[in-house]
């Protein structure tokens, strides 16, 4: 019984060392390009909304009815 | 002034700016603000005079307003260009920093145009117009429409960046309620009939609601905040400064050319609402300059 005590943490040692080491991260944010073409798209989709309201919505001279 | 500092602590649970962080209030400052105030609301007075003397004056109304929003558009594809294929990505935020190119030339026009609001409604005030009046509401709406657009945006580049959509950061909370209160401003000019009731009671809640406006710029130096700092250009490297600054002006141009738009319809219907006075209550009615 003591021997088993003393092989389970050496056991666990030489797995722990043979595990692949996974890589570090880098704290760098990798991809996204999906956020930046909504992003831009409801910008220009927004703004040229609001433009056409404008236009849709400009004074007109009244007609005497 | 160290009194406005402990009221921001006291005011946020988020806790006050870490100490090298905290921009003090002196006396200085709160000067060099009521001068930017008073040059800020003469130049407006000078915007709505000559807008009102192409108008009336000239035949080129429509070609500067065509001008300034061909220009933005233009701009604004040289910037989407630059911003999307030509600037190098972020150290850290890697290509999603790319959204900065709309997200921030949108709030700072935002907020330009807000200041207008504020600009004309003290003007109102002192000079009741409906010239002011209309240009008033013109800038409320622009602004609302640019803010939101760029609070939107904030949203999205927050969700790769911070984890979250949304959080309950004092910037973010200073910006949605610059949003709100911008929104219930429009809405008031909607229930009110009487023009000239609805000039004068939105002209004080467009004073009442202005006091957000530093809040949202001062609110990252004021408070604890995940939102970065404002950037200098000492701070920030070439390549990043260019498409930012081309999109500043896209957005400034397309503001000016909305703004004219957004005025003169507001304008013709003060023009067309006055010109019925038996549909208009009479007690109310009262001589203000065309």
């Amino acid at each position: 019984m003591h021997g088993l005590t003393d092989l389970l943490p050496t056991l666990l040692a030489q797995a722990a060392n043979q595990a692949p080491s996974a890589p570090l991260p880098t704290g760098r944010i990798t991809g996204g390009w999906g956020y930046v073409w909504f992003s831009y798209a409801l910008t220009f989709l927004t703004l040229a909304g609001y433009g056409v309201s404008l236009w849709v919505r400009r004074p007109r001279p009244t007609k005497d009815v | 002034m160290p009194g406005m500092q402990t009221l921001a602590r006291v005011l946020l649970a988020a806790g006050p700016a870490d100490a090298e962080h905290i921009q003090p209030v002196t006396t200085g400052m709160i000067v060099k603000y009521a001068v930017t105030t008073v040059v800020g609301i003469a130049l407006v007075w000078g915007v709505i005079r000559l807008f009102g003397w192409i108008e009336e004056k000239t035949r080129a109304s429509f070609g500067v307003r065509a001008g300034l929003i061909g220009i933005g558009v233009i701009l604004t594809a040289v910037g989407a260009y630059l911003g999307l294929f030509w600037a190098p990505p972020d150290r850290m935020m890697g290509d999603v920093q790319r959204i900065m190119y709309c997200h921030v030339p949108l709030l700072w026009n935002a907020l330009i145009a807000l200041c207008i609001n504020f600009a004309c409604s003290v003007l109102y005030l002192i000079k009741p117009s409906w010239k002011t009046d209309s240009l008033a509401e013109a800038a409320a709406e622009t602004g609302v429409v640019m803010g939101a657009n760029g609070v939107l945006l904030g949203a999205i580049w927050a969700k790769p960046t911070w984890g979250v959509w949304w959080t309950w950061d004092p910037r973010l909370i200073a910006a949605a309620i610059m949003l709100i209160a911008y929104a219930g401003y429009l809405a008031l000019r909607r229930f009110i009939e009487d023009p000239d009731r609805r000039a004068l009671w939105s002209s004080v809640v467009g004073i009442l609601v202005a006091v957000d406006l530093p809040v949202v710029w001062f609110a990252v130096r004021w408070f604890r905040s995940i939102h970065q700092f404002q950037s200098s250009p000492s701070t920030v490297d070439p390549a990043l400064r260019v498409p930012l600054r081309v999109m500043a002006f896209a957005f400034l141009f397309l503001l000016m050319g909305f703004l004219w738009q957004r005025y003169r319809i507001a304008l013709a219907h003060r023009k067309d609402e006055v010109a019925l006075p038996d549909a208009l209550p009479t007690t109310a009615r009262r001589e203000v300059t065309p």
